[in-house]
């Protein structure tokens, strides 16, 4: 269990990390005009959506594990 | 390995590309990224509601065992990505009509969908200690497999729509840009993996339900 929030965080920072703008090429001074504007609202929806889509593949992932255990142990039964 | 499965990566692809690869429309921007997942989850919830009427069939003609059941978790996920659907292409009409719902004919048969299999699943509920409820149940989905074309395909085509025309058009030609159309194609087996990945942990569960029964 602690091992998975570990992974979690790690894979939701890394996400974090990865995607925003600040860690970007784009220098800051281009952020003012209008186009960099809605470049940086277009990263920010797709941080949230990525981090929506690693909490439920999360979620799957362990609720498909625990049904592969309770297989296996009927199967021992 | 279960095919399923491959939406691990498939999904993370299909957002990445959404975002990143694919570009953005000419007249609505950057909100036309909503297609690749309003699109997708129209196709899953079709998919699904054509399979759940197909086992249904296959149950009606031949039996077997915990088919309507299966039928049943099929629709499920279909009313799920039918109300998605809905959800995405509100919020997608707020954007390009200005309002979130116009009673367009399109939003009208989706409602009328929904409503037709939160029917289902309210006989399927209620009919929990009757020996015909999987005969019972199995004929509605296969009359609603039958409905469910027209308030999908036919409908929004007879009379007018804001919708714009949908990528199986009456003219047969895929009005989309090759790059759109590649990452759409990802998107929609990205959806299409989780719908057989969420069927498989479903019906893994009604197996061991059973095992537990007897």
């Amino acid at each position: 269990m602690n091992k998975l929030k570990k992974t979690v965080s790690f894979l939701l920072l890394s996400a974090a990390l990865f995607f925003h703008p600040l860690f970007a090429d784009t220098p800051l001074e281009t952020a003012q005009n209008e186009e960099s504007a809605d470049n940086g609202a277009l990263w920010n929806v797709l941080l949230i959506v990525l981090v929506v889509w690693l909490g439920l593949a999360a979620y799957l992932f362990r609720i498909d594990r625990k049904i592969s255990k309770i297989e296996r142990e009927l199967h021992e039964e | 390995m279960k095919i399923g499965r491959l939406v691990y990566i498939f999904m993370p692809a299909a957002i990445l590309s959404a975002f990143l690869l694919a570009p953005k429309a000419e007249i609505l921007g950057d909100s036309s990224r909503v297609i690749y997942f309003h699109v997708p989850l129209a196709m899953v919830s079709v998919i699904s509601f054509v399979y759940a009427g197909i086992i249904s069939l296959v149950y009606l003609l031949r039996g077997g065992a915990l088919l309507p059941e299966k039928a049943r978790n099929s629709a499920g996920i279909g009313i799920v990505c039918t109300a998605l659907t809905a959800l995405t292409g509100s919020l997608w009409a707020k954007m390009a009509w200005g309002s979130y719902w116009n009673w367009d004919p399109r939003e009208t048969s989706i409602i009328i969908l929904l409503l037709i299999y939160t029917a289902y699943l309210s006989l399927y509920a209620s009919l929990e200690n009757n020996t015909n409820r999987g005969k019972i149940c199995s004929a509605y989905l296969i009359l609603t497999m039958a409905v469910m074309p027209f308030f999908v395909f036919v409908i929004p085509r007879v009379y007018h729509s804001l919708h714009p025309d949908t990528i199986i058009n009456s003219e047969g030609v895929i009005k989309i840009e090759t790059s759109m159309r590649a990452v759409l194609l990802i998107s929609a087996a990205a959806f299409v993996l989780l719908y057989i990945y969420l069927m498989d942990i479903k019906n893994r569960l009604l197996n061991i339900e059973k095992v537990k029964h007897e």
